[in-house]
């Protein structure tokens, strides 16, 4: 594990060290430039000499036989200005024989840019020019200085621009780094304080559109679910309590008055336990399904026709309603497209069915419609019964997961409002003139074509 | 397969079909356990083991032959469906009939029951009839594996033809919608066995993954309307078929092999 806080230190440190590399780097290559300038400054020198010599030595220059003068004279010139103006002449005869004194060819001329030849040499370079005469080659050079005064102030300015630099960028990346660690540390916060069961913490004022924003939103978003799914958890297992624990306990004391009554008497009893925990269990499942619809994240969501799901539901009702209760259903169905999980879609429609057709009269009719309203997919389930008690609309208004057990048929409208929850819906049950209607609303989204 | 004599009591048919048979049974909770074991014996079967943990259910199962299994899910260390998933890793193993029957009931464990090789699926609490009445199903299912794999049933003069979705009777053809077709089919392969309403509604109403407070109600009405259909049928084909729809005992459905004489 990393010591905390060492990473603006570590920052700091790489920064610095990448500044030296790109000093270095910078600071080579001008010193490589100042050498090429002091090179061609000494070429050009060597060639002024050489055209003030071949002016001064004029009619020699042309004569094939002046080898000896020229050799002479070269050595002449060489014995006056000698090797401390830092000039060197030299002249070959064409037939080879040194004058005396005169110095030899140098072994080597590296060419260095046009007619300019670099003439290496023990105690410093020296940049030459050639000409070859009727009686002889002629080599005028100049010595490169050693520094310039472009160098000097090279020099004087790197180390200031090298401490400066440094300085800077160290405390640069330092601060950057700092500002990112300081951030950095806050997300670290919200994970310790939700490791220790605390969901509810949050990363604080989140600004800017970084990836270390986008993390923290992400971050927010995903507490914010867990946060939904835990509270979800913990109202479905208070409901399971609460809905259990009554006929549990009307069980309990069944048992106990059977335990005094003569043996001829039981079996009545053990139906009707037997009854009571057939409830029982269906009230157990509906609230297992609920928890199934809040909480599973295995269910896939699909983009179709609202109609699809909602004849579903009604293909499961029709039949019955019509043999049995002599029920019509009528339908209304619009084309409109959602995207969700198409059975917890039909689930709720048939629940409020289901509902409907409880209220109905025998011989009466119930209405769905399924139409589209601004951005809204809306189902309508319309019938003309007594309605639902006002106590069960307000409990709809103030806590959907309070109502459970409107219409005689365990948790049906709980599992309406988990289903619209879990898709960002809407659920309202109000009257229309003599109708009761039930409606959900989602989100609708274009049809996929082709 | 079931013989004109078998026709007066529906339950004999099934019986025999149980009768003989040997099961292994996984299941941790000995009331549970000692409870299933008379139902089985009392239907006829020569022999029950049970087991209590996985581990014990994948060595008899692997060293005895049995007809189906019944396993639960939830057991002390190795679990039903692990103890399924190497039974069927092995020869001896892969071909037994297996039922899970168990407490966990979402859609995703049923999904991971028939995913491990399971071959049915029940939620426990279920009545006798309703366990019964699975085995059958998996016991004729087996029967037929060894069957021809043609698409056509044929149960007395009544011919369904499964690819084309058709149904005829004495050759005239009967009118029926895709559900009522499914219900039907289901009924013809297991023709003189009581089906029960949860099987009916989890292969005739697959679509759904939630079992509605009337599903009895629903399915009762299909069959109704089914009975009439084939009784239109049977008139035009001079028949009586008015009967050929059975109720058998309180849960179950059956389709008779022949009309009543």
């Amino acid at each position: 594990m990393t010591r905390a806080g060492s990473a603006p230190t570590r920052l700091a440190v790489l920064m610095v060290l990448f500044s030296i590399v790109a000093l270095g780097l910078s600071f080579g290559s001008a010193a490589l430039l100042d050498r090429d300038a002091r090179r061609l400054r000494a070429g050009e020198a060597a060639r002024f000499d050489m055209e003030s010599l071949v002016e001064k030595l004029k009619g020699a220059a042309d004569d094939p036989s002046a080898g000896p003068l020229l050799s002479a004279a070269t050595g002449q010139i060489a014995r006056y200005s000698g090797r401390a103006s830092g000039r060197v002449v030299l002249f070959v005869p064409a037939n080879k024989t040194a004058a005396p004194g005169s110095a030899i060819w140098p072994a080597r001329l590296v060419p260095l840019k046009d007619d300019l030849l670099l003439l290496p040499d023990q105690s410093g370079e020296a940049v030459a020019v050639v000409r070859n005469l009727p009686a002889g080659r002629l080599l005028v050079a100049r010595d490169v200085q050693a520094t310039g005064p472009l160098r000097s102030s090279l020099v004087r300015y790197a180390l200031v621009t090298a401490i400066l630099l440094l300085s800077l960028s160290g405390i640069a990346a330092w601060l950057v780094g700092r500002l990112f660690s300081a951030r950095i540390a806050e997300l670290n916060t919200v994970c310790n304080a939700v490791e220790a069961g605390d969901v509810a913490a949050r990363i604080p004022a989140v600004r800017g559109n970084d990836e270390l924003a986008l993390l923290s939103r992400h971050l927010n978003r995903m507490l914010a679910e867990l946060e939904r799914r835990i509270g979800d958890l913990r109202a479905s297992s208070d409901r399971i309590a609460h809905d259990l624990r009554t006929p549990l306990a009307r069980l309990g004391s069944r048992l106990s008055f059977m335990a005094d009554l003569p043996a001829e008497q039981h079996a009545a009893q053990i139906a009707s336990a037997q009854r009571e925990i057939g409830d029982l269990i269906e009230a157990f499942n509906g609230l297992l399904d609920l928890r199934e619809i809040e909480t599973e994240s295995g269910l896939v969501r699909l983009i179709f026709p609202l109609a699809d799901a909602v004849e579903e539901a009604i293909e499961l009702y029709e039949a019955v309603a019509e043999d049995q209760n002599g029920i019509t259903i009528e339908r209304r169905l619009g084309d409109v497209t959602i995207e969700a999980v198409p059975t917890l879609i039909t689930r709720a429609v048939a629940n409020l069915i289901d509902n409907a057709l409880r209220a109905s009269p025998t011989g009466g009719s119930v209405t769905v419609v399924v139409s589209r309203d601004g951005a809204d997919a809306v189902v309508e389930v319309r019938d003309r019964g007594a309605g639902p008690p006002a106590t069960v609309i307000r409990a709809l208004d103030d806590d959907l997961g309070q109502v459970s057990s409107w219409g005689g048929h365990g948790i049906g409208l709980s599992i309406v409002s988990a289903v619209v929850r879990r898709h960002a819906g809407r659920f309202d049950l109000t009257r229309d003139g003599a109708e009761t209607v039930a409606s959900l609303r989602f989100p609708s989204v274009p049809a996929i074509t082709g | 397969m079931v013989t004109e004599t078998l026709l007066d009591d529906p339950m004999q048919a099934f019986r025999a079909l149980l009768v003989g048979r040997a099961a292994l049974l996984l299941e941790d909770e000995p009331a549970v356990s000692a409870h299933i074991e008379h139902t089985l014996r009392g239907i006829g079967f020569a022999r029950v083991d049970c087991v209590e943990t996985g581990e014990a259910a994948v060595a008899l199962a692997l060293s005895r032959s049995y007809d189906v299994l019944i396993l639960d899910r939830m057991t002390s260390s190795l679990d039903g469906l692990t103890a399924l998933a190497r039974i069927r890793e092995q020869d001896t193993g892969a071909g037994v009939p297996a039922l899970f029957l168990t407490a966990l009931g979402s859609e995703r464990h049923r999904l991971e029951g028939l995913a491990s090789g399971g071959d049915d699926y029940l939620v426990k609490p279920v009545s006798d009839e309703e366990l019964l009445a699975r085995i059958a199903v998996l016991l004729r299912r087996r029967s037929w594996a060894r069957d021809d794999g043609s698409d056509t049933v044929t149960v007395g003069d009544m011919v369904l033809s499964k690819g084309a979705l058709r149904a005829t009777l004495q050759g005239h053809p009967i009118d029926l919608t895709a559900r009522e077709f499914a219900i039907l089919a289901l009924l013809a392969d297991n023709a003189g066995l009581p089906v029960t309403r949860s099987m009916l509604w989890s292969r005739c109403w697959s679509s759904y993954n939630f079992q509605p407070a009337n599903f009895g109600n629903t399915i009762d009405v299909h069959i109704s309307r089914l009975r009439r259909k084939l009784e239109a049928a049977g008139t035009v084909a001079g028949i009586d078929a008015s009967d050929l729809i059975v109720a058998v005992r309180t849960q179950g459905i059956m389709l008779r092999t022949a009309p009543r004489p």
